[in-house]
């Protein structure tokens, strides 16, 4: 319970500092699936983004898993996500993304990924990526949204 | 664009294959450790895997104190701790013919080790390690659980993996393969 308030807590401090240092970024709001060597996992994310395309946020991922009791969450990941512009040109991006943070609340984990973001309209962009989790290649693929 | 975009996604997904989860570490002959290790961290309070011994992991170092060192197979360090102050692995030797296996720990800097059962040459096992608050719980495939304590009291921080490793102190006398799949 205690590393989610911290996690809130981080990412809405991360959002307000980058705000008030940052002029013309945009708030993004995206959705993502990663298949990874444990399986499907399921995210989304709340980060703000500059100009030149550096992003910081909060992030959430988990994964479902069967129980007893139906279906149930897994590897619950809370994490701050920063991107970093590795190239960039009218409407794709090549960035460096990365997640730092806990899964299950108590194991710390990185995780470093290429994306590749496509802005299709104004307001709605897709990403797809490859990631290093667990020692193993994953591949990320996202819907965002530019507020 | 979308056409671009389209193309992009499909041959990405096309050209993505299914990993093989099994990995064969090779600990070759004058080393101490596997040649397939990097840096990873454990993400779960679970570790799990199955491990399968060929013929290489019969060995004579002609001296009983060398022959009775273990040798690790897998595990993890514990929060924030070096491995040789808090950690728990699977450790084994191959000791009068037989291929033993050992819950492997150290404890606030003590180690323990305790003896868990055989395996055979060339047979697929399950392995696993669950983290509790005050102990850890190893268990090979259905046997019953043997337990250690803990002796770190911090819960949340970084675990690192610890890949197979042969020593003890003296080197491994050839070479010796290890197939491990991990359960995720």
């Amino acid at each position: 319970m205690k590393s989610r308030f911290s996690f809130y807590l981080l990412a809405i401090a991360a959002i307000l500092l980058c705000h008030q240092r940052a002029k013309g970024q945009h708030l993004i709001v995206a959705s993502e699936i990663e298949k990874n060597v444990a399986g499907l996992h399921y995210g989304a994310s709340l980060s703000i983004e500059s100009k030149k395309k550096f992003s910081v946020g909060g992030y959430y991922q988990c994964g479902i898993k069967r129980s007893e009791g139906g279906l149930e969450p897994a590897r619950v990941f809370y994490a701050l996500q920063m991107q970093f512009p590795l190239m960039t040109c009218d409407k794709l991006a090549i960035l460096l993304n990365t997640r730092t943070g806990f899964v299950n609340d108590d194991y710390l984990v990185f995780v470093p990924a290429i994306i590749t973001n496509v802005q299709l309209l104004p307001a709605l962009g897709v990403s797809i990526g490859s990631g290093l989790r667990m020692q193993n290649a994953s591949l990320i693929g996202r819907i965002y949204l530019t507020l | 664009m979308r056409t671009l975009v389209f193309l992009f996604i499909t041959t990405l997904a096309l050209s993505c294959e299914e990993a093989p989860l099994e990995r064969t570490y090779l600990i070759r002959q004058g080393e101490h450790y596997a040649t397939q290790k990097g840096v990873e961290a454990l993400q779960s309070n679970t570790l799990e895997f199955y491990a399968t011994f060929d013929r290489s992991a019969m060995y004579d170092l002609a001296d009983n104190a060398l022959q009775s060192s273990k040798n690790k197979l897998m595990g993890f360090s514990d929060c924030n701790s070096l491995h040789h102050e808090n950690s728990a692995r699977f450790a084994w030797q191959w000791y009068d013919g037989k291929l033993e296996i050992f819950a492997y720990c150290y404890v606030n800097g003590a180690r323990i080790e305790q003896y868990i059962g055989t395996v055979a040459i060339g047979k697929k096992n399950k392995y696993s390690i669950r983290c509790m608050r005050e102990h850890y719980e190893f268990r090979l495939n259905n046997q019953e659980i043997v337990k250690i304590e803990r002796g770190t009291t911090c819960d949340k921080g970084f675990y690192y993996m610890l890949w197979p490793y042969f020593g003890g102190t003296a080197p491994a006398p050839h070479d010796i393969t290890i197939l491990i799949e991990r359960i995720y």
